[in-house]
């Protein structure tokens, strides 16, 4: 006989009773295992994603505003050891040929065999045929495609030269394809490919690349670039010995006397303009620009070229050739009025008015045309009434003389000023050069050209696609943690109902304990073994549990795919728990249930050994202590209630917290009410009466009873009513809607300036989404850029912390950093930064620039991006022209037209809030479920209470159907004493949850429906009275006059 | 083994006291001022109707409650000065318990409920030495063939002659019955005191028993009664 083997006598002899704690343990095991489970689940799905998306690309270039040469991917391939796929990847719409169903914002990628091989799936588009194309299953399902449908796609024809440019051509030059569904590409097939950190797969339509770059007038160019295995350095250095001029979309062309650089940009950037001055002495700078009008008096030239070059000229001069000079009828010494368009910070176009003097004539002869730099709309036109420069022209004006002019001598500048003077008037934030010039050929300027020009910082810089991927998965919200606070209560409640079923345990083996003390076991010593006994019972149930713990995962990953979806946006997860996270979990539980069972274990073998013997099960004690304590407890949280909601103001917070010291001041009171009715002397009123009388004898069981319904109420309750309504204030400007009617969001740019009072245009840099909507870590995230004046005249959303206005993002930061604002969501959760703070991002060209967080605004409609001034957007995203989001506060005929050319997609504001708030419902809804799991644990609990009081309380049963009373009357005497235990918490917990949602149910226009509290309690009743009855009515079968005889 | 010399008083009350506090502040005084010797050897039957405190008087003595004023002195030493562990050693190793209810453990069979005692002290003698004497007790109650059985298989007196055993297990100079004769028919109460007075006579072991049986408290060698809280010789 060893004390282990007593042990295991005891554990193996009172089995039956051991099995409810063994069941607590197992259950708070699993639930804790589990929650800690869906949180390696959803990181080890997210994972899976984004390395299905990415296939083996290690690392990406673009897809950014260059459209390098596709032999680019071949010559870094044959540098370095790995694989290249180039493709074309743009942004555009989808529709069915009816125009029945229209997909926006769809990814279009041109792609080839290479591109299949990184994503290891067979080449789906090598059958294709010419018009054959491959969707995605997103899309496809999207618009209901099959393989044989018809569609058509747009997108728009790329530009060199952003459309916000002045002189940049036409606005809307989308093309259209009419393409038949060749196969649907799932998973498996590459189908979810994306470079953004996002769950949800984005609507893809692949094409063949070569098709494609026909259709985009492309040939032989590719924006974006897969490198497999070797990391971005690498693939940067290889980029830096592979690169042409052309990649940059550069040209330098031989002409007559030497070579010129130019660029289809039209204008050179500046980093590059300034590294080419450098390359040769004698180069110089050249800005050629399409004026209006050159006026003489009364007489007008219409729409020439004028350029600006390093020349003997001063500021205040021009010369003119001698076509001008005929037209013009001027004579050296004759001031010349030049009229011409400028872009406006707001894309509007103003005409501006110079005026220069005469300084000499020009003859014709030697005129040359190269000068104009390749304007789209215009270099490559033949006559003049076809010209499409992306300004307005009155076309009435060209006279036959200005057609011949054109046909004759193409855009031959007719007039020439100083390049200073040029660049005063005509520089712009894309350059201020359009070309330079040198006196050697190109063979020498190019070497000489690679030397100084970084074509890394210019543009064509490796992303760690993979690597900034796994990041954002990895740094994604953690549900292990989220799942581990819902089911807090349910864990609670698991631990509470082992704690107390050991309790009983022990209590059942009172004299046994009585017993081991009368033998000479020290008091420690026997409480030790008890817990020995307890944490033998705990490990087995924790062990049972990590096992079960799957389980609880899997179906809360079940939910989450399907009942809470809108809490991921994700349909699948596969289930994955790291070994450490079993480990942690199992032992966490295993230290939960340990200290349980030490609470439990500690009360015993505290009295003397005579009376523990003498005592049997019964553990009362004839001395009623405590009462005033407890009273007075009450009546401090009461008072501590009151003193909140006096002087907390009006806030949420403080009417929480009252009603979380209410709560307390409820428990309290319960405490001191079981002891007055302990004490009572008077004499019964009735059956009911002796019935709440009885709840007395046990007050600790009743206290725990009431306490765990109460705060379960408080909390489903509460919690539940924290659901917001999109609808409330959703014409304010204050709200999350900002007082909006429609967001729009457009696939192509719209750059046509639409009416203020119509519409605030956003400026929109696609990053990873930083809104609720997003698991991942956004690592990379957008910008939205706003005029902030637009939106301070409206005094739209409400700014919670930091600036007061969006007049704060207009105020320059003394370290430089570009101010932002941002939503709650966006800055606090995706983010993790709060106002004052800074984070580093990557401007257009991968240079890396700081941005400071200058206000916070409460939840809204811009959760997802940054938002920064106009001015700092273009600064850095120069190339993302047009707006492609719209805040809409009406919708005129013609703006409607302009966004459904765009495949812009209008939500109702209060819709896309919604969406977001959709998030948080569900995380309420995971909540109000499990902690109804929690209280449904609770609720049997308290049945287990019941039989137990029954029970132990036969004989007196016994004695009062001996007597005379009918066993319906002992049912209700029973019931009774129960029924007010479960009144008192759901009343408690009900009242005090009332008083925390007190500001939400009275904000007007917050439609709080009662109904689901409400039903929550009165199940909660219900089943709490369906349990007690189920309990007594167990009890009471049997010939309980029997126990009469076994006293 | 340590051994009480015959001729020293093994046990001395000086002016022992018990009393209750009731619920309406009042004092219940079960004992008062009790002064008594007993020797080694000894048996002694205290005998006095229910609630007369002689449970009471068992219990202080056998360390398992503390008197509220007076001494209890066990082998000279006084019980009051011991603490927690020392009165748990004390009672393991120096006292014998037979209780009314037999209090066996029903998840051990008779053997391991004899060995009991044997688990409270971690310095125990070895096992199979233990264990050849709690085969031999068994032996000599008569039990030597149930020592495997539960006790729910016993009867009432098998039981506690069980309950006796492992009160001896530890070999303690003094055992106190309370009332152990109380719940057995009158055969298995005349074996159970036969019993006790063999062990007395045999093994030196000092018998204290409190006791409503007048043909019990005849067998031992004097009889006290408690009357009004004090405890005085019986006359019959």
């Amino acid at each position: 006989m060893t004390l282990a083997h007593y042990i295991l006598r005891s554990l193996v002899f009172y089995r039956r009773t051991h099995f409810g704690v063994f069941l607590g343990a197992l259950l708070a095991a699993a639930i804790l295992t589990g929650s800690l489970g869906v949180g390696d689940s959803v990181r080890f799905s997210l994972r899976q994603i984004a390395l299905a998306r990415l296939g083996a690309t290690n690392v990406a270039l673009g897809p950014g505003e260059h459209f390098f040469r596709e032999s680019l991917a071949a010559q870094i391939a044959a540098q370095t050891p790995c694989a290249t796929a180039p493709l074309l990847l743009l942004r555009g719409t989808v529709a069915l040929p009816d125009g029945s169903a229209r997909a926006n914002n769809v990814q279009i990628v041109g792609v080839d065999e290479r591109f299949w091989k990184m994503g290891g799936s067979a080449d789906v588009l090598a059958t294709a045929g010419e018009d054959g194309f491959v969707a995605n299953d997103r899309l496809a399902s999207h618009l209901g495609l099959t393989p044989g449908d018809t569609v058509i796609v747009r997108v728009e024809e790329p530009s060199a030269l952003s459309r916000d440019a002045p002189l940049s051509g036409a606005a809307d030059t989308s093309v259209a394809m009419r393409l038949r569904l060749h196969s649907v590409a799932g998973p498996n097939q590459f189908g979810r490919f994306g470079l953004q950190s996002n769950q949800v797969p984005q609507s893809t339509v692949f094409l063949p690349l070569g098709m494609l770059q026909k259709q985009l007038k492309k040939s032989g160019r590719a924006n974006a670039l897969l490198v497999d295995r070797i990391d971005a350095a690498m693939a940067n250095a290889a980029v830096r010995k592979a690169w042409t001029l052309g990649d940059l979309d550069l040209e330098l062309r031989d002409l007559p006397g030497g070579s010129e650089l130019r660029t289809e940009r039209v204008f050179l950037e500046p980093a590059i303009a300034t590294a080419a001055l450098k390359t040769a002495p004698d180069a110089r700078g050249v800005l050629t620009y399409l004026v209006n009008e050159i006026r003489l008096g009364e007489r007008a030239t219409p729409y020439s070229m004028v350029t600006a070059f390093d020349s003997k000229l001063r500021e205040d001069e021009i010369a003119i050739n001698a076509w001008l000079a005929e037209d013009l009828g001027a004579k050296p010494g004759d001031t010349l009025c030049l009229r011409y368009y400028v872009v406006a910070d707001n894309r509007r176009i103003l005409e501006k008015t110079s005026r220069f003097k005469v300084h000499s004539i020009l003859p014709l002869e030697g005129a040359d045309a190269s000068w104009m730099p390749p304007f789209p709309g215009l270099a490559d036109v033949e006559n003049c009434r076809d010209w499409q420069p992306g300004v307005p022209m009155d076309m009435s004006r060209i006279r036959p003389k200005d057609e011949a002019y054109w046909k004759q001598y193409r855009g031959t500048p007719k007039a020439f000023l100083s390049l200073k003077a040029g660049q005063a008037i005509w520089a712009n934030r894309f350059g201020d050069l359009t070309a330079i010039r040198y006196s050697q050929k190109s063979g020498v300027i190019e070497r000489e050209l690679r030397k100084p020009i970084d074509p890394v910082k210019a543009g064509l810089a490796f992303q760690p696609v993979r690597e900034l991927a796994l990041q954002a998965s990895a740094g994604a919200q953690d549900f292990g943690q989220l799942f581990l606070g819902f089911s807090f209560f349910l864990v609670i409640a698991a631990l509470l109902l082992m704690a107390m079923l050991f309790v009983f345990s022990l209590q059942q083996r009172t004299t046994e304990t009585g017993l081991l003390l009368a033998l000479g076991f020290g008091a420690r010593r026997v409480r030790r073994l008890l817990l020995w006994e307890g944490s033998l019972l705990a490990g087995l149930g924790v062990l049972a549990g990590t096992a079960a713990g799957s389980l609880y995962a899997r179906l809360a990953l079940r939910g989450l795919s399907t009942i809470w979806q809108r809490a991921v946006h994700l349909s699948e997860f596969s289930y994955h728990i790291e070994p450490t996270t079993l480990a942690i979990g199992a032992l966490s539980s295993l230290g939960s249930a340990l200290l349980a069972t030490w609470l439990a274990a500690r009360g015993q073998a505290r009295r003397p050994a005579a009376e523990l013997l003498a005592s049997g099960a019964e553990m009362e004690t004839s001395i009623v202590r405590g009462g005033r304590w407890s009273g007075a407890l009450g009546g401090l949280a009461v008072a501590g209630a009151l003193a909140t909601l006096a002087f907390g103001g009006r806030s949420a917070d403080a009417f929480f917290s009252a009603g979380a010291l209410l709560l307390c001041a409820g428990i309290a009171g319960s405490h001191a009410l079981l002891v007055q009715l302990a004490r009572t002397t008077k004499t019964a009123g009735g059956i009911a009466a002796i019935g709440m009388r009885g709840a007395a004898r046990r007050r600790g069981r009743s206290l725990t009873t009431v306490a765990v319904l109460a705060a379960g109420v408080f909390m489903v309750v509460a919690v539940g009513a924290f659901r917001e309504d999109p609808l409330a204030h959703a014409n304010e400007r204050r709200s999350g809607t900002g007082g909006f009617a429609a967001y729009a969001q457009s696939t192509l740019p719209v750059y046509e300036a639409l009416p203020d009072s119509e519409v605030v245009a956003l400026r929109v840099k696609t990053g990873d989404d930083a809104s609720c909507l997003n698991l991942n870590r956004p690592q990379q995230p957008g910008f939205l850029g706003v005029h902030p004046e637009q939106l301070a005249a409206r005094k739209a959303f409400t700014f919670i912390e930091g600036a007061s206005g969006w007049e704060a993002l207009q105020q320059a930061q003394p370290d430089g950093a570009v101010p932002a604002i941002g939503d709650e969501a966006t800055i606090r959760w995706a983010l993790g930064k709060s106002a004052g703070e800074t984070l580093s991002c990557t401007d257009e060209r991968g240079n890396a620039f700081r941005v400071r967080i200058v206000g916070v605004i409460a939840n809204s409609i811009l959760q997802g991006s940054l938002i920064i001034s106009e001015p700092d957007f273009v600064q850095r995203f120069p190339e993302q022209s047009g707006s492609r989001a719209f805040l809409v506060d009406a919708l005129s005929s013609n703006t409607k037209e302009i966004f459904q050319s765009r495949g812009a997609e209008i939500v109702p504001a209060w819709r896309r809030l919604a969406e977001f708030q959709s998030v948080e419902s569900s995380y309420i809804g995971i909540f109000e479920a499990l902690g109804g799991l929690g209280l449904l644990l609770g609720s049997a609990g308290l049945g287990i209470v019941v039989l137990r009081n029954v029970f132990e309380r036969r004989n007196e049963l016994a004695l009062l159907l001996a007597v005379g009373f009918s066993p319906r009357t002992v049912r209700w005497l029973i019931l009774s004493e129960h029924w007010f235990l479960i009144a008192l918490g759901v009343a408690i917990g009900g009242i005090s949850a009332a008083v925390a949602v007190l500001p939400s149910i009275l904000s007007p226009g917050i439609h709080a429906s009662p109904v689901g509290p409400l039903a929550t309690l009165g199940l909660l009743a219900l089943l709490g009275g369906a349990w007690s009855w189920l309990a007594a009515s167990l009890a009471l079968r049997g010939p309980l006059l029997d126990a009469l005889h076994n006293e | 083994m340590e051994t009480s010399s015959p001729t020293l008083p093994l046990l001395e009350l000086r002016n022992v006291c018990k009393s209750y506090r009731s619920e309406g502040g009042g004092a219940l005084d079960v004992l008062k001022n009790v002064s008594h010797t007993i020797t080694c050897g000894e048996s002694l039957a205290i005998l006095g109707p229910s609630g007369c405190g002689k449970s009471t008087l068992l219990h202080l003595i056998g360390a398992l409650d503390l008197p509220t004023s007076g001494q209890v002195l066990l082998e000279g030493v006084d019980l009051r000065t011991l603490d927690e562990r020392g009165l748990a050693l004390l009672r393991n190793r120096r006292i014998g318990f037979v209780f009314q209810l037999h209090h066996l453990l029903p998840q051990c069979t008779v053997l391991e409920n004899v060995l009991l005692p044997t688990l409270a002290d971690p310095q125990a003698r070895p096992g199979a030495e233990v264990a050849q004497r709690a085969e031999h007790l068994l032996e000599r109650v008569g039990l030597a063939e149930r020592r495997h059985h539960r006790p729910a298989q016993l009867s009432g007196g098998e039981r506690q002659r069980t309950a006796l055993v492992r009160a001896l297990i530890n070999e303690p100079p003094l055992l106190l019955a309370d009332e152990p004769t109380g719940s057995l028919d009158r055969a298995a109460a005349e074996s159970l005191g036969e019993l006790l007075m063999e062990l007395n006579r045999e093994n030196h072991v000092t018998l204290l028993v409190a006791t409503h049986s007048p043909e019990l408290a005849r067998r031992m060698s004097r009889i006290c009664q408690i009357r009004d809280g004090a405890l005085e010789p019986f006359n019959a």
